[in-house]
């Protein structure tokens, strides 16, 4: 924040805000914007944004350090699991079925535990948390309909899912998500992992032939997080308002992204082979890659970080809640 | 008018001399130390090296021109141009067309200007030089030629178009092949009219060579089409991706050369030090690029200008005609990248608004910004040719004039007939 | 001052040399890579990573000093080649007192980032965990040897000397016949 609103309402306070997002995103129009406007909203217009998406100022791992070095007060920092590993937790195949249920779980989480066990550690204070739909796994040629279907497949993945398509047997492969498409279309990759919200903004859709609903292959979290230097300077009525509106904005963009997963998922059924599983079959899946929780907690706890009580606060969270 | 001492001080440097990554770079930083202060000053130097570097996608950089490097230090490229030069070697200009044929088929393989262009000039300018063609011309075919890297696919920028707008990659990569022929074609032209003023730039062959020493020209030809062939199979049967494309090329083109007997160790070593001369030049450049657009962005003067054009109450070609002059004027400073990314967000909803179609309007900013490529005081393909082949940076400026103004036709074509763009996807659609 | 010059370019020299591997490296797993893709159905695990956080940082980082060396960072000599040799040199001077001062902020910055990374054990986790250290190293190593590769050449020009004695050579295949 440039200014200190130590003296006086009438002074706005100015808060930047900056993200490797496209703004045509589900996750900026109807998480960034929807919180930044409910902020404003609720401060009556006392604070204001100046936001900065589609990596204009940085690359998709450099929002942490953006923010702590206040060049931006508000930072996208989902991308720095080096420094803020253990909120992968809820990105971990099957952590949860809906994204309302994986975003209340991890903010939850993050409000009990994480937030002093790992945040404010690093110097930031996360302002909401969204769990996106559990990733299918699409492919080009080969319609997968069971765990044997998938060994022996190379899939473009990302984050945790490494560890999950490694354990079913698979060649999980890296590139470009730019590169995803035509890699698709060549042959270089059989299938990638995406949930449906995100076909769109990579055109899967029009590559795809194939596509599993129901599997829980694994996430994505959206972390915001705010310099925590910054958030102590800024008046109690405002603290209230980021609170508020990060609530909101966690249960808003969640509900409308399992809306919209639905809603696609049908809509992209005209061109794409849907294979949904059934409860059954998505429980055995889950189980099968049940030794990545152990294997992911056991790598951080080596190196410091208290990844089994992250699992077991997680777990107990999930339980309250049902 | 903090704002614009950076700007200022940018054009003043780049002018009396200053290396251009210093110039991108000090002047970014003097801006963020005005605008933004000490602590974003800090911030993004601390972040912008390492990720302006650290990127696979830019991988190809290298790749590209190490391939470049084995195919001229072993000789074959030579052995391909005196091939050309028996062949086209009578026609008005023949090496500058054989050029652009290259150039059309690195366009192929390569989805970026600037490996192409550095592969290019690595190879295609000491044989341009060796048959006394003149340095400007030869550097402007060079820099043009890579230009059509963005436009045949594969490309990058066609793709990262289509990333920030959510339009079809698909639709945009095929829509891009006609274009890329006409540019293709329209820069043959430029060569003929050239070359028919002034004959003294690119010299005729003095003696007709015969047939048959015409066909025995092509016997050495053959190792440059296993691995044209080579490569662009590894591509279209999915076995690299474009990215990948580059380091297939240059180890398939170092096992050739090998067998051929025609590698050793120093050979080998000028390759390995002459590309990573040419990749830090490059990169260094978009360090800098990178800090300088990460100051504009700060000051928030792109997006107010945008904006500025959003308000205006005018028919719906005068704004789209607005906004291709301010990304031509963006293209004399920046990087094509760094443009799309920093005005998409704000220039795409206008587009939209107005009811323009969006492969369309994805294939003329493309445009639009690779004509940024070549043009002084920032233009990156003219940077990469000059500095690969070591000749003086205002030479290449000198030759691409021409070129530009051809460009500009074209552009404007593409603007006037949207079928030209949109007949082959249209017909493709899935 | 010659002879501190000439102990500064075999220290350079070693980097150029492990900037030369990073090169060869990046050739050989990304093309394995893909064959590897291709043939057996099997990414070699941590190639993209490797190429990207490793071997393109130290590639360039590396050699951004020896590339300072023979004068490989272009520049626009429109005007600047119709200087006087004096005005030259006093203009490089100013133009590299100042790279020489942005070097060091971001040389600064990369070793805060390396010793950050390696006191908290960081690591870019997946199959193999990498270390991230190693990927950080090469700024503050590479900004720093420019640095004083433009110090030196400032001096060399403040007591009249040149300060690219070896200019940029260019590959001409004729030179192997
Ligand atoms: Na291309
Ligand atoms: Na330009």
């Amino acid at each position: 924040g440039d200014s200190d609103n130590a003296n006086g309402k009438s002074e706005t306070i100015k808060l930047k805000i900056a993200d490797s997002l496209p703004t045509t995103n589900y996750l900026s129009s109807e998480g960034t914007v929807f919180f930044m406007e409910r902020v404003e909203e609720l401060t009556d217009g006392k604070v204001e944004f100046e936001h900065y998406p589609a990596e204009q100022i940085g690359k998709a791992n450099s929002y942490l350090d953006l923010t702590l070095s206040k060049t931006i007060d508000i930072g996208y920092t989902s991308y720095s699991t080096d420094r803020l590993p253990l909120t992968e937790v809820a990105t971990l195949p099957g952590a949860y079925s809906s994204a309302e249920e994986g975003s209340k779980i991890i903010w939850q989480l993050m409000k009990d535990y994480l937030t002093e066990e790992e945040y404010l550690k690093n110097g930031v204070r996360p302002l909401y948390a969204v769990a996106l739909p559990q990733y299918q796994y699409v492919t080009a040629k080969k319609p997968i309909k069971s765990m044997k279907d998938i060994k022996g497949t190379k899939a473009r993945v990302t984050g945790t899912m490494e560890l999950g398509f490694d354990a079913l047997g698979a060649s999980p492969v890296f590139m470009p998500a730019t590169e995803a498409y035509t890699a698709m279309e060549r042959g270089t990759v059989d299938g990638v992992t995406f949930p449906f919200t995100s076909f769109e903004a990579y055109q899967i859709e029009s590559i795809a032939n194939y596509s599993t609903k129901g599997a829980n292959l694994g996430s994505f979290t959206v972390v915001y997080s705010i310099n925590e230097d910054v958030y102590k300077s800024l008046p109690e009525d405002v603290k209230e308002a980021l609170a508020q509106a990060g609530d909101e904005t966690v249960e808003h963009l969640s509900k409308f992204l399992d809306k919209k997963n639905e809603e696609l998922a049908e809509k992209f059924a005209s061109e794409i082979e849907i294979y949904e599983l059934n409860d059954e079959e998505s429980a055995e899946w889950d189980q099968a890659l049940e030794p990545v929780w152990d294997r992911w907690a056991e790598d951080l706890e080596k190196r410091g970080f208290k990844a089994k009580e992250t699992v077991q606060k997680y777990r107990e969270i999930q339980e309250s809640l049902q | 008018m903090t704002v614009a001492i950076p700007l200022i001080l940018l054009a003043l440097f780049l002018a009396i001399g200053m290396p251009i990554a210093f110039a991108l770079g000090i002047s970014g930083s003097i801006g963020l130390l005005l605008f933004s202060g000490w602590d974003s000053f800090l911030g993004i130097l601390s972040t912008a090296p390492y990720d302006s570097v650290k990127s696979f996608l830019l991988s190809a950089i290298p790749m590209f021109i190490l391939m470049a490097a084995f195919m001229t230090v072993s000789g074959i490229m030579k052995d391909l141009f005196e091939a050309a030069y028996k062949w086209l070697g009578r026609l008005p200009g023949g090496l500058g067309i054989a050029t652009i044929f290259a150039g059309a088929m690195m366009a192929a393989v390569s989805g970026s200007s600037q490996a192409s262009a550095a592969a290019m000039s690595k190879a295609v300018a000491p044989q341009m030089r060796k048959f006394k063609y003149n340095t400007a011309f030869t550097m402007g075919v060079i820099s043009m030629a890579g230009t059509l890297a963005v436009m045949i696919p594969p490309s990058i920028i066609l793709i990262l178009y289509g990333i920030l707008t959510e339009t079809g990659v698909g639709s945009l990569l095929i829509a891009g092949v006609v274009p890329g022929i006409l540019t293709a074609l329209g820069y043959i032209i430029t060569i003929f009219i050239w070359v028919k003023l002034k004959p003294e730039i690119a010299p005729k062959i003095e003696i007709k060579p015969t047939l048959s020493e015409r066909f025995a020209s092509l016997k050495n030809v053959w190792p440059m089409l296993v691995i044209i062939i080579a490569v662009i199979g590894g591509i279209y049967s999915g076995i690299v991706t474009a990215t990948e494309a580059g380091a297939m090329g240059a180890f398939i083109t170092l096992v050739v050369v090998l067998l051929m007997g025609r590698m050793n160790m120093k050979k080998f070593g000028v390759a390995l030090n002459d590309t990573i001369k040419s990749t830090t030049m490059i990169m260094t450049i978009i360090v800098g690029a990178h800090i300088f657009s990460y100051f504009l962005t700060m000051t928030q003067s792109t997006q107010k200008v945008v904006m500025m054009i959003n308000e205006l109450d005018i028919s719906r070609y005068w704004i789209l005609a607005i906004i291709i002059l301010v990304y031509l004027i963006l293209g004399f400073f920046m990087d094509q990248i760094a443009i799309l990314i920093l005005t998409l967000p704000l220039t795409f909803p206008i587009i939209m608004a107005l009811g323009f179609n969006p492969v369309w309007f994805g294939i003329i900013i493309t445009k639009t910004v690779e004509i940024g490529l070549v043009t002084p005081p920032v233009g990156m393909n003219v940077f990469v040719a000059t500095g690969a082949a070591g000749v003086k940076t205002s030479e290449g400026f000198k030759g691409v004039t021409w070129f530009v103004i051809m460009d500009l036709l074209i552009l404007l074509l593409l603007i006037l007939l949207p079928f030209l763009t949109l007949w082959l996807p249209g017909m493709m659609i899935k | 001052m010659e002879k501190l010059e000439k102990l500064f370019s075999k220290l350079e020299n070693i980097f150029l040399i492990l900037s030369q591997v990073a090169l060869v490296i990046m050739m050989i797993l990304t093309t394995f890579d893909a064959f590897s893709r291709y043939l057996f159905s099997n990414s070699i695990v941590g190639a993209y990573e490797v190429t990207e956080m490793y071997l393109m940082v130290a590639l360039v980082f590396l050699s951004m000093s020896y590339v300072q060396k023979v004068d490989g960072h272009i520049r626009l000599d429109i005007l600047f080649e119709r200087f006087p040799k004096r005005v030259q040199a006093i203009v490089n001077s100013v133009f590299y007192v100042l790279a020489a001062g942005m070097m060091f902020f971001i040389g600064l910055k990369g070793l805060e980032m390396t010793i950050n990374a390696l006191q908290n054990n960081l690591v870019a986790s997946g199959l193999i965990n990498l270390p991230l250290w190693i990927s950080y190293i090469w700024i503050p190593i590479g900004a720093f040897l420019i640095m004083v590769r433009l110090v030196i050449q400032v001096i060399l020009l403040l007591i009249g000397r040149e300060a690219h004695p070896v200019k940029e050579i260019l590959i001409e295949e004729d030179d192997f016949e």
